[in-house]
C-alpha cells in the first residue's frame, strides 16, 4: 500500500485483493518449508495442510487489513501513526489527571493481592492460578529487575553490555557459595549481594570503560562467557555443572517454610495456624520481590532526575561534549556499570532462592540476549516500557504453551514488527519539565 | 610571559604521523578581552583549540598555562603527559604523573576554568534545554546518591540554585522561552546560542568559541557579536574565538592572532592585521 492511496478516500477492492495475494504468496514461501515439511525420524512428513491453513489466515487477514486501511478510520489511524513516529522525545506536561496518580498504588495493591487470590482460588486465574502461576510471576518479576538493571547501563548510559548475565550469575552463586562456604543465609546475602556485584562491575568496568560502542560490547560478551566457564570448571568451589543448592528462604530468619521446620525454626504454617502448603514460600518470595521491584523503580525514577542520571544520559548523547563540560567520563560510566550490576546481583539472589538450585546452564549468552531484547523492546531508557516488556516476554510463552514449537519464530516476528513500527521501543522517552523561574512561578500563583 | 594574561601558549607543537600540524606556536590571551584566532582553512586553528582543551596532547616542550581561579594551571600536566626520566628519581612528581595519567583529561581543563564550544554543534539533542544546562553544572551540584534518593534539603537547594543559574543564562542568550523544549528541535541559530550558554554554565573564566557564527544569517550574527561583547564587559569573561566571518572578527576582537601552515603569522590589533601585507598575502596569495 503506498501513500497515494491513503489520501484518496475510495476503497479499491482490486488493491486489497492484490495485497492479499502478495502476502499469501510470501506466506506460502515461508510457511511451506518451515511448517509444511516435518522431519520425522529420517523421513520428511508432508504436513502441508497446516501450512495452507496458515497461508489462508494470512491472506484473508491481509485482505481485511487492506480494506481497513483504505477506510476513513484506517486512514486516520495511519496518519496518526506516521505523526507519532516523527516525535522522538517529548517533555512531560504537568499532569492534573487524578486517575494517573491513583494508577500506581492500584497496580501495587493488585500485584500485592495476586498471590492470595492465586492461592485461595486458583481456578479463577487459569494458567496463572496456584503455585505454578506464582512461580511464573516470580520469574516475570526477576526479569523486570534484570531489565531495569540493564536499562541503566544500556538505556541510560548507552553502553551496550552483552554480558549482563554475569552479574546475575554472580548474585545467584554468591548466595549458594556464601551458604556452603561461609554459612550465610538468604537475608545477609540479599544485603551484601548488591555491594558485591557492584564491586565486580567496578573490577570489570575500570579497565574496559575507556572503550566504547562495539568494542565494549565484545569485551562484556567475553566477560559473561568467562564467568560462566569459571563456574563450570572451578569444580572445587562451584561443583561445576552439577550445580549447588541454595539455602531455604526463612520468614525474616524467624520461621521456616518447611513442613516440619528446620534449623530450630518453627514451621510457618504452625505459627500462624494455617494448613500446610508449599505455596507459602513462593508467596513470600513474590512479595519480597515485588517490594524490591517497586523500590528499584522508585530509585530509578529518582536517579533519572539526579545529576548522576542526567550525566549518564548526556554521556549517551555525546561523550565528547560531556568531557568538555568537566564530567569525568570514566567515573560516570563506572557508576552506571556498578549500579546496573548491583541490581543484577539482587535479581540473581532471588533467582537462586526461588529455584533452590543453580547451575551454570542458567547463565548462557541467550539469557543476556533476552535481557537486551527486553530493554530494546521496552524503549531504551524508559523504566515503564522495560517493565511492560519484561512481563510480556516472560508471560507470553506461558500463555502460548500450545504454540511452543513456534516460540522463536514468533519472537523473531515480534522483533521485526517492533523495529519497523516502533524502533525506539514501546514507550517513548519523556523528559522531565522544570519550572523554577521564580518570576514565572510568582505570575502563576 | 605576560602576568596579566589568562592563557599563555608557549612553544606549542604537535605532529600527526609525519605531518607537522603546529610548530612552535606562541601567543597569549589577555584577561577580559576578546582574542580572535584566524587563518586560512587548514591553518591549524581548531588543532590549537583541541590542544588547549585536551582532546589532543601537545608535543614535547609545549607549555600551556591557564591562570584562572586564583592559581596557575599547567594544562599539559593535567592531561597526563608521558613519563620523564627525572620522575623516576622524584617520587612526588612520579605520584602526580600517575594520578593525572589515571584521572586526568579534558574534564580537568574545564574544571580549571576553560570552556569550549564545537564547530559542529554537540548538544545533548534528546534532552531538554534546561537539562543541557544542568549537565554543565554537574560539578557544582549535590551528587550524593542517598541525598538525591531521599531528596534532602541541601540536595533540593543545590538543584534550585542550578536551575536559577540556568535560567539566568537562558535569559542572557534570549532562550528563556525555550527552557522546556527538546534541544535537538531548536532552530540552528538557537542551538548555537544554547551551546555557548551551556559552556557558560560551567563557570569558566576563558571561553573558547569555535566558529560560533558559521551558518548564521547577518542579523543573527550581529546579535551574537553583541552577546559576546556583553560577556566580556558585564561578566569579565576572556574569549578566544575562531571565526571566518571577518566582519564579525574586526568588529569585536581586541587582539588577533593569525595562523598559517601551523605557525603564528601575525599577532596584533585588528587595524594592524588589516594593514599587514603578510596576512593579505596568506589569504589572497602573492603576485
Amino acid at each position: 500500500m503506498n501513500t497515494s492511496n491513503i489520501h484518496s478516500h475510495k476503497v479499491s477492492l482490486r488493491l486489497a485483493i492484490t495485497d492479499a495475494l502478495v502476502a499469501g504468496l510470501i506466506a506460502l514461501v515461508l510457511f511451506g518449508p518451515i511448517v509444511g515439511l516435518v522431519l520425522d525420524g529420517y523421513e520428511l512428513r508432508n504436513n502441508m495442510g497446516v501450512a495452507f491453513i496458515f497461508v489462508a489466515i494470512i491472506t484473508t487477514g491481509r485482505f481485511f487489513a487492506s480494506l481497513f486501511f483504505q477506510s476513513p478510520i484506517g486512514v486516520r489511524f495511519l496518519e496518526k501513526f506516521a505523526r507519532g513516529r516523527k516525535v522522538r522525545v517529548t517533555v512531560a506536561q504537568a499532569s492534573t489527571n487524578k486517575f494517573k496518580k491513583l494508577l500506581l498504588p492500584a497496580i501495587f495493591l493488585a500485584a500485592l493481592s495476586y498471590p492470595v487470590i492465586a492461592h485461595v482460588a486458583p481456578d479463577l486465574l487459569g494458567v496463572f492460578g496456584g503455585k505454578y502461576g506464582i512461580t511464573i510471576m516470580i520469574l516475570a518479576l526477576i526479569y523486570v529487575l534484570l531489565g531495569l538493571g540493564l536499562n541503566i547501563v544500556v538505556g541510560l548510559a548507552g553502553l551496550l553490555d552483552l554480558g549482563y548475565v554475569a552479574f546475575y550469575a554472580i548474585g545467584a552463586y554468591w548466595l549458594t557459595i556464601g551458604y556452603a562456604e561461609l554459612g550465610l543465609g538468604f537475608w545477609s546475602v540479599l544485603i551484601i549481594s548488591p555491594i558485591f556485584a557492584a564491586g565486580c562491575g567496578a573490577i570489570l568496568g575500570f579497565p574496559v570503560l575507556r572503550m566504547h560502542g562495539d568494542y565494549l560490547a565484545i569485551v562484556t560478551l567475553g566477560f559473561g562467557e568467562i564467568i560462566r566457564l569459571v563456574l563450570n570448571n572451578w569444580t572445587s568451589l562451584t561443583r561445576g555443572p552439577n550445580g549447588m543448592s541454595a539455602p531455604d528462604v526463612t520468614f525474616f530468619n524467624m520461621l521456616s517454610f518447611n513442613k516440619r521446620g528446620a534449623d530450630n525454626l518453627q514451621p510457618f504454617h504452625e505459627f500462624f495456624g494455617l494448613e500446610y502448603s508449599s505455596s507459602f514460600q513462593f508467596i513470600y518470595i513474590y512479595w519480597l520481590l515485588l517490594i524490591v521491584v517497586f523500590l528499584v523503580l522508585y530509585i530509578n525514577h529518582r536517579l533519572v532526575q539526579m545529576p548522576v542520571g542526567r550525566a549518564w544520559e548526556a554521556l549517551r548523547e555525546d561523550e565528547i561534549a560531556c568531557r568538555s563540560l568537566g564530567l569525568n567520563h570514566v567515573l560516570v560510566k563506572l557508576s552506571a556499570f556498578m549500579i546496573g550490576a548491583s541490581v543484577g546481583g539482587v535479581a540473581g539472589v532471588f533467582f537462586a532462592s526461588y529455584q533452590g538450585f543453580v547451575n551454570p546452564s542458567s547463565f548462557t549468552f541467550l539469557e543476556s540476549a533476552l535481557i537486551v531484547a527486553i530493554v530494546v523492546l521496552g524503549g531504551l531508557g524508559s523504566a515503564l516500557g522495560v517493565t511492560i516488556a519484561a512481563i510480556v516476554l516472560t508471560l507470553l510463552p506461558e500463555l502460548l504453551r500450545e504454540f511452543s514449537d513456534y516460540r522463536v519464530l514468533m519472537f523473531g516476528i515480534l522483533m521485526i514488527v517492533m523495529m519497523i513500527w516502533r524502533p525506539r521501543g514501546l514507550v517513548k522517552p519523556v523528559r522531565p519539565a522544570f519550572e523554577s523561574d521564580k518570576e514565572q512561578v510568582k505570575q502563576k500563583a | 610571559m605576560d602576568n596579566n594574561a589568562i592563557l599563555n601558549v608557549a612553544h606549542l607543537n604537535i605532529k600527526f604521523g609525519g605531518i607537522i600540524a603546529l610548530k612552535d606556536i606562541n601567543f597569549h590571551v589577555p584577561r577580559a578581552s576578546i582574542t580572535a584566532l584566524i587563518g586560512p582553512n587548514g591553518a591549524g586553528k581548531t588543532t590549537v583549540f583541541n590542544c588547549l582543551t585536551g582532546f589532543y596532547k601537545g608535543g614535547p616542550g609545549s607549555k600551556l598555562t591557564l591562570s584562572s581561579k586564583n592559581k596557575s594551571n599547567n594544562l599539559v600536566e593535567m592531561l597526563g603527559e608521558g613519563f620523564k626520566l627525572q620522575d623516576f628519581i622524584n617520587p612526588p612528581a612520579f605520584v602526580k604523573r600517575i594520578y593525572f595519567k589515571m584521572f586526568g583529561g579534558t574534564h580537568l581543563v574545564c574544571r580549571a576554568g576553560l570552556a569550549r564550544t564545537f564547530q559542529n554543534n554537540r548538544l545533548f539533542e534528546e534532552m531538554s534545554v534546561v537539562e543541557n544546562l544542568l549537565v554543565a553544572q554537574h560539578m557544582s551540584l549535590e551528587k550524593s546518591l542517598l541525598k538525591g534518593v531521599f531528596q534532602t534539603k541541601d540536595y533540593l537547594e543545590s538543584q534550585e540554585r542550578a536551575l536559577d543559574k540556568a535560567h539566568d543564562w537562558l535569559k542572557f542568550f534570549k532562550l528563556d522561552k525555550r527552557a522546556n523544549d527538546i534541544a535537538g528541535e531548536l532552530p540552528y541559530g538557537e542551538q548555537k546560542r544554547l551551546e555557548i550558554a551551556r559552556a557558560m554554565c560551567t563557570s569558566p573564566e576563558l571561553l573558547c568559541l569555535d566558529e560560533p557564527a558559521a551558518g548564521l544569517n547577518p542579523a543573527e550574527s550581529a546579535e551574537l557579536s553583541e552577546l559576546i561583547i556583553r560577556l566580556r564587559d558585564e561578566h569579565r569573561i576572556s574569549v578566544l574565538i575562531i571565526e571566518h566571518d571577518m566582519h564579525l572578527v574586526m568588529k569585536i576582537a581586541d587582539h588577533i592572532v593569525v595562523l598559517n601552515y601551523g605557525e603564528v603569522l601575525f599577532d596584533g590589533t585588528p587595524a594592524e592585521v588589516r594593514n599587514s601585507s603578510k596576512v593579505i598575502d596568506a589569504y589572497l596569495g602573492k603576485e
